[in-house]
């Protein structure tokens, strides 16, 4: 209930256009019942009239037919209209919220949870609350409208009728969608799961297609894959059928209660308590009267599944604590060297991913980090950043006069002295003129140009036609990964930072790329502190130190030459093919 | 949400053709489905019947309840044979879209296996799944719902038309010439109504993409200090989506604007029309009421289809990747017919020699590929493969492995000529580890027994403890029943390794070959698997590709490739001496920029 109410409160900003739309939607449903009941009642009355021999003033009813069947189809067109802006402006607003929730989150909080499952789930959830409005609030509001309304003027002509409807309403709209709802909930966690095995099942024998074939074990996988696929869509059918069977029960329900009140009323007519033109009336009244529930089981069905949505978005928000860091400090940008004292992280209880560091970078100095994998080099890079808490131990910046504690700084300064340039680089789905704004949102075209110039990126750029407006396409797919690591350091010549943070800068690029990026980042060392991490004996060969991390500690701090002399291990470290 | 393009309408053609073949598959319940479908609408008529017939007497003839009843009673029995019919008839069809649904996937599975690894790779890992995961899902209500209501578009106006002609046939004129203004204004405005309706869903993938796409790359955002600026670009950017995409939901909705209205004039002129002639006592009141009870029921299905439109596009769009890869022409389909005379057994008892000679193969389209192969393997010692990427070391281990059917007949093993019938034999002599194995989503003990289905415990322990496995496994929460994740989720880069090393060691096949990961793996692992390896290879053949100078430089033959060709070959020492091509991809990368 909380979170429907929480939910509700994002909607307030455009309670306007959500209740016109609301307005609109109802005036639609009565409109349409009051056609088919004022029809049968014209019917009636003229068939009445007719055998009578009496006159009738039949331009009325007629004329309020006509002008009933014009409300509904335009009301309609405006409520199609209204209520799509409606959930436009609510989708903006959820995702502004969800996004400026996301951001404010340190990655701890994120990274914990895995990336990739989080994000998948997010675009599920904000896709699942996309609807919320015209899915299952508008539903609600109409039929909480419109079915008292119905009611009562069923009520002024007889109250017994009135009730059969009222009840068959709450079964219809109400009652059988939360038993279905409640059955679907049940079913909806395996469902979700089989899903999730079919779906392994199948990219494991895609991606093994060739150790199967080794193992002989083909067949055998692709079975496993026919039973996942049989079983999910056992699953699938156990809810289509409960569907099935709701919806038969519902056009039970919904013909039962006009065949009751017909019982209901034959006798008043026989009797003369009734007039009998209100017998035709008041049946197709009553059939017509359960189009004002006609969305609701859908609502209710959604309900769940926008709210469980709803609750894992806000117990993100709710993680958010109020920012404590006092910033007492900022800086300019200027050569600046770097400290590390004790520093020590751990990512579990006992394990050291960096285990009482120290050590320290001059200012313009580049420095090369190596070692094997879980060494600590991305978590010293991570703590880098800020975008990780620090645990134990100081980073300071120094410069000619001063000495300042990194956490000093606020995170937009430190994101000013700072560049990462991460191994995931990401690259927008965007113009390149847009993927460099990002960096550096003042930069003019020419200093763009002459980034990408520096970056080696100059005559890619120059072949293409619409030059820096060129768009790159998701994740930077029409790019190759030696342009956008070139890309990348454009992006960080835009940005002019003190410390350049470069991370495995020419990992996985063929021989031609390497070369490219490999003067693109000596172009981009210039001015600022460089530390590098990279087992690249070309780029290692341009630092002026390496230093060399085992297990979170310090093996060895040296040139490179110094240890390609002494150390034969460090030879096999930085040889690759 | 997609971005697919929409198929234009000649290729809807085709498609719609397609999915029809295969609705064959369950046939005869989408028949039983819509049989059952129509006839429901059959007793809804029979029962508007006998509502209009109890009103009339009621209101006309001076009928009481009693009176009544005789009428009542069928009219219960008819609504309770609706309901069922109904659920049963949703019920079937929903289970003939599933059984279309894993008859197609299925299909789909059998043809990509057929296809081969490098046709996956080459569309893309991840498409070729979505197709065989939520493509063929997307089918669903394309069989479950669109193509019955197609049905019921035809078959229910039909027999409400053959109903009412024979009662009132002036009536039946009436809704015969309004029947066909709406499939008329449908195509009329649906024309361009369909492309915009296209744009909109495309507009909205957009969207999407672009708001998932900034939440992909927020970490990227934190650091550039964009995170800010990025929110209010959200904002905008909705804003101007919802400006564009409301003016062309005007027009959009403009096609299901003509239809209701026409759909509700026509049900507002049936009923003034009737009220009239009801008037002047030219037709009765039982037959009028049926007329306005049925008027609805007749324009309803044509007003169900337009709700299934995106059921069908969907349907429609999903094919369209389905037929590819399903009219996509097997490489080498004859292969049986090349070398018909070979003799259908290969045996090896041990291997003594391996070689390959004068192998030639290139990808189509493509320029990779290895020329002019000869090489020696003899049956046991360690064999590095070295070159740069696209120098052609994996094409040269798919062919050696027998994934190119093609040229296997370069292949020679103990003076024995391979040919293609004897590929399934001759992956059985080989265990073969690729840089990044896969493991199946199941127990760590089932991806094991994958190469050996009959080891005994004992035999899975020695296996994983030459691979250096066995002490992680022992630690995981249910030792060797430990369910592994998809894509090995769960365990590190290095222990998945070391399974796949394990699962190939169990194989105890005499050839083994590997291609070395070449991130770095932490320096304990490393050695671990590297004795490991080197033990394995006193007894048996490895080939291996090599990344690291380790692994070289204990090999007995270093084999160096350059542009699909061997250009050097002998012990790392003699190579090294000779300060050839092995010498310069040693040495050349610590002199590059000195």
């Amino acid at each position: 209930m909380t979170n429907f109410l929480r939910l509700l409160k994002l909607c307030r900003p455009h309670l306007g256009a959500m209740l016109l739309g609301a307005f609109l939607a109802t005036l639609t449903v009565l409109a349409n019942v009051g056609l088919l009941a004022i029809s049968g009642w014209f019917l009636a009355a003229m068939a009445a009239a007719g055998l009578a021999g009496t006159q009738m003033n039949y331009f009325t009813p007629a004329g309020v037919i006509r002008f009933l069947a014009i409300v509904r189809t335009a009301s309609r067109y405006g409520e199609r209209l209204v209520t799509h802006n409606a959930t436009f402006l609510l989708l903006s607003e959820i995702r502004v919220s969800v996004f400026n929730t996301l951001s404010q989150l340190s990655n701890v909080d994120l990274a914990m949870s895995r990336s990739a499952d989080l994000f998948n789930r997010m675009q599920n959830d904000v896709e699942a609350l996309d609807k919320f409005y015209l899915n299952v609030l508008l539903p609600m509001i109409v039929a909480l409208i419109s079915v008292p309304i119905v009611v009562a003027i069923m009520a002024a002509y007889n109250s017994n009728v009135a009730l059969i409807c009222f009840t068959a309403l709450l079964i219809v709209g109400v009652a059988l969608p939360l038993i279905l709802s409640k059955q679907l909930q049940q079913t909806a966690n395996l469902e979700t799961h089989y899903s999730a095995t079919l779906r392994a099942e199948l990219s494991d024998t895609l991606s093994g297609l060739r150790e199967l074939a080794i193992y002989q074990a083909t067949e055998q996988q692709i079975q496993q894959c026919r039973a996942a696929s049989e079983r999910y869509n056992q699953q699938l059918f156990v809810r289509h059928s409960a569907e099935a069977h709701s919806n038969g029960v519902s056009l039970l329900i919904v013909q039962l209660s006009m065949l009751g009140a017909i019982m209901i009323i034959a006798p008043l007519v026989y009797s003369g308590a009734m007039a009998n033109v209100e017998l035709a009336m008041l049946s197709l009244f009553v059939l017509a009267s359960f189009e004002t529930v006609l969305t609701l089981p859908n609502a209710f069905i959604q309900l769940p599944v926008a709210l469980s949505a709803a609750k894992r978005i806000f117990d993100l928000e709710d993680k958010l604590h109020p920012e404590t860091t006092s910033v007492q400090e900022s800086l300019s940008v200027q050569p600046l060297g770097l400290e590390f004292k004790g520093l020590s992280y751990c990512y579990h209880s006992d394990t050291f991913a960096l285990n009482n560091l120290s050590f320290a970078i001059e200012p313009l100095q580049k420095v090369a980090i190596v070692g094997q994998s879980g060494s600590g080099k991305s978590t010293l890079v991570n703590l880098l950043s800020g975008l990780w808490p620090q645990q134990n131990g100081e980073i300071n910046l120094t410069s000619a006069d001063k000495t300042i504690a990194i956490n000093a700084i606020s995170q937009q300064n430190r994101c000013e002295l700072i560049n990462i340039v991460a191994q995931q680089h990401h690259i927008f789905d965007g113009t390149i003129a847009e993927n460099l704004r990002y960096a550096a949102p003042s930069a003019t075209k020419q200093q763009m140009r002459t980034a990408c110039q520096q970056t080696q990126l100059g005559d890619w750029l120059s072949e293409l036609k619409l030059r820096l407006d060129t768009r790159l396409g998701t994740g930077g797919r029409s790019l190759s990964r030696g342009q956008s690591r070139r890309l990348a350091l454009a992006q960080a010549l835009l940005r002019a930072p003190a410390i350049l943070v470069l991370d495995e800068p020419t990992e996985g690029l063929d021989n031609q790329s390497k070369h490219q990026v490999m003067d693109a980042i000596l172009t981009s060392m210039g001015h600022c502190t460089v530390i590098s991490i990279t087992h690249d004996p070309a780029l290692l060969a341009n630092m002026d130190n390496v230093i060399w991390l085992e297990q979170g500690q310090i093996k060895a701090i040296a040139t490179h030459q110094q240890l390609l002399a002494e150390q034969p291990e460090y030879v096999n470290l930085i040889t690759r093919f | 949400m997609t971005t697919n393009p929409r198929p234009n309408r000649a290729q809807q053609t085709t498609l719609r053709a397609f999915l029809k073949t295969h609705s064959n598959h369950a046939g005869s319940l989408l028949k039983v489905s819509i049989a059952l479908g129509t006839f429901n609408a059959l007793l809804m008529i029979a029962s508007a019947y006998l509502v209009a017939r109890s009103i009339h007497l009621v209101m006309f003839e001076h009928a009481n309840l009693a009176t009544i009843t005789p009428l009542l009673w069928p009219l219960a029995a008819l609504i309770l044979g609706r309901g069922i019919l109904l659920g049963f008839s949703q019920r079937i069809s929903a289970q003939a879209a599933l059984k279309i649904k894993t008859t197609m996937r299925h299909a789909l599975l059998e043809k990509l296996t057929l296809l081969g690894p490098s046709y996956i790779e080459q569309q893309g890992h991840g498409a070729t799944l979505n197709t065989l995961h939520n493509g063929v899902e997307a089918l669903h209500d394309y069989y479950a719902n669109y193509l019955p209501s197609v049905a019921y578009s035809a078959l229910i106006p039909l027999a409400i038309l053959m109903v009412i002609f024979p009662t009132d046939w002036k009536a039946g004129l009436i809704f015969l010439f309004t029947a066909p203004l709406i499939p008329f204004f449908m195509i009329l405005v649906g024309h361009k109504a369909e492309q915009l309706n296209q744009q909109r869903w495309q507009q909205l993938a957009v969207l999407g993409n672009y708001f998932f796409d900034r939440l992909q790359g927020l970490t990227q955002l934190k650091l550039f200090n964009a995170t800010t600026r990025e929110l209010k670009q959200i904002a905008k950017i909705s804003d101007d989506f919802r400006h564009a995409t409301l003016n062309v939901l005007k027009i959009a909705f403009l096609s299901s604007f003509a239809l209701e209205f026409l759909a509700t004039i026509s049900v507002a002129l049936v009923a003034v029309i009737i009220g009239f002639r009801l008037f002047f006592g030219t037709l009765d009141f039982s037959t009028g009421f049926v007329v306005l009870l049925l008027a609805p029921e007749f324009y309803l299905p044509l007003r169900q289809l337009g709700s299934h439109y995106h059921a069908r596009l969907e349907g429609i769009s999903a094919a369209a990747d389905m037929l590819k890869i399903l009219n996509e022409p097997l490489p080498a389909k004859d292969l049986e017919n090349i070398q018909p005379n070979t003799q259908n057994s290969l045996n090896l008892p041990s291997i003594e020699q391996l070689n390959i000679d004068n192998l030639n193969f290139h990808y189509p389209q493509s320029n990779e590929g290895v020329n002019n192969i000869n090489l020696t393997f003899a049956g046991t010692g360690l064999h590095a493969i070295v070159g740069q990427s696209g120098a052609g070391k994996s094409t040269l281990l798919d062919c050696l492995l027998g994934f190119h059917p093609q040229v296997i007949s370069a292949i020679t093993v103990n003076q024995q000529q391979l040919a293609a019938s004897h590929i399934k034999q001759w992956q059985q002599h080989i265990a073969w580890i690729p840089q990044q194995p896969t493991l199946l989503f199941n127990s760590v003990k089932a991806n094991l027994l994958l190469a050996k289905p009959d080891a005994t415990l004992t035999q899975l322990e020695t296996a994983a403890e030459q691979a250096g496995a066995l002490e992680f496994i022992n630690q995981l929460p249910e030792g060797f029943d430990t369910q592994i994740g998809e894509q090995g989720e769960g365990l590190s880069g290095g222990q998945k390794q070391r399974i796949a090393l394990a699962r190939a060691f169990l194989k105890q096949a005499p050839i083994l070959i590997l291609d070395e990961p070449t991130a770095h793996l932490d320096s304990q692992t490393e050695q671990q698997v590297q004795a490991a390896i080197n033990h394995y290879a006193q007894q048996h053949l490895v080939v291996v590709i090599a990344h690291r100078l380790n692994t070289i430089a204990q090999a007995k033959q270093v084999i160096v490739m350059k542009d699909g060709a061997v250009i050097e070959q002998g012990s790392f020492k003699t190579l090294i001496d000779n300060q050839g091509a092995l010498y310069d991809l040693v040495h050349a990368r610590s002199k590059q920029h000195d």
